[in-house]
């Protein structure tokens, strides 16, 4: 499967605004969860939960899942491919990952947002795990950030055999 | 840097960069998995106790 060029950098604009737009969503989501820790008010630390399950829910699942379609989309319609770099296998991997986790996680950010919405009530030792998961999600869409830029080298048995082929 | 990328095209083995990505990997995860276990109240799915750990407005 190939693409024209046209498609091919709309195809990897499209990757982008996600792959940022989730990173950012995170970095957004982690500034609620340090303010309410820190801050340690009620009506804080409710409206933290509230705001972290909306930003959840509406934009860093929607933004994960996008990335991580494109993504494939991209690589399997463009020279890179899925399996013959280790550092596009790599960040396939770590993507997953991250969005397996990251939906595994939300039903416990949107009870914690619901008990905020119906109750006088907010969790404050929950919001530690907020921390943890999202700081770990910070860490590998960083690493997946670095692995675009840079590209380093090494091709898999499957992309050297490919490009041996291709010579051939 | 390109001679080292055309060495590990050429070779069989991971690239070092790959190895040591690996370890570190390896290394988060187990902290990852250990926090979780250690203090489920805080980072595991036994954090559903609002009221218990909670507070609440006056």
């Amino acid at each position: 499967m190939t693409m024209t060029p046209g498609l091919r950098k709309f195809v990897l604009t499209a990757h982008v605004a996600s792959s940022v737009g989730w990173l950012g969503a995170v970095v957004a989501y982690l500034a609620l969860a340090v303010a309410a820790l820190t801050n340690q008010d009620a009506q804080t630390v409710r409206a933290a939960w509230i705001a972290m399950g909306l930003t959840g829910r509406f934009v860093i699942v929607p933004l994960s899942l996008a990335s991580l379609l494109i993504g494939l989309i991209q690589s399997l319609s463009t020279p890179w491919g899925l399996f013959r770099h280790y550092w596009v296998l790599v960040k396939f991997l770590l993507t997953v990952f991250a969005t397996v986790i990251l939906l595994l996680h939300m039903p416990t950010v949107s009870y914690f947002a619901s008990v905020a919405v119906e109750t006088d009530n907010a969790n404050l030792d929950g919001l530690w795990g907020e921390l943890l998961h999202a700081g770990g999600g910070l860490l590998v869409l960083l690493v997946n950030t670095t692995l675009s830029v840079y590209k380093p080298g090494g091709m898999t048995r499957y992309g050297r055999r490919k490009q041996h082929a291709e010579v051939l | 840097m390109s001679q080292t990328n055309a060495r590990h095209d050429l070779g069989s083995t991971a690239p070092r960069w790959l190895k040591v990505f690996g370890i570190v990997a390896l290394v988060l995860l187990h902290l990852f998995i250990v926090l979780h276990l250690a203090d489920p109240d805080r980072y595991g799915p036994g954090r559903h106790t609002p009221l218990d750990h909670g507070v609440q407005l006056p």
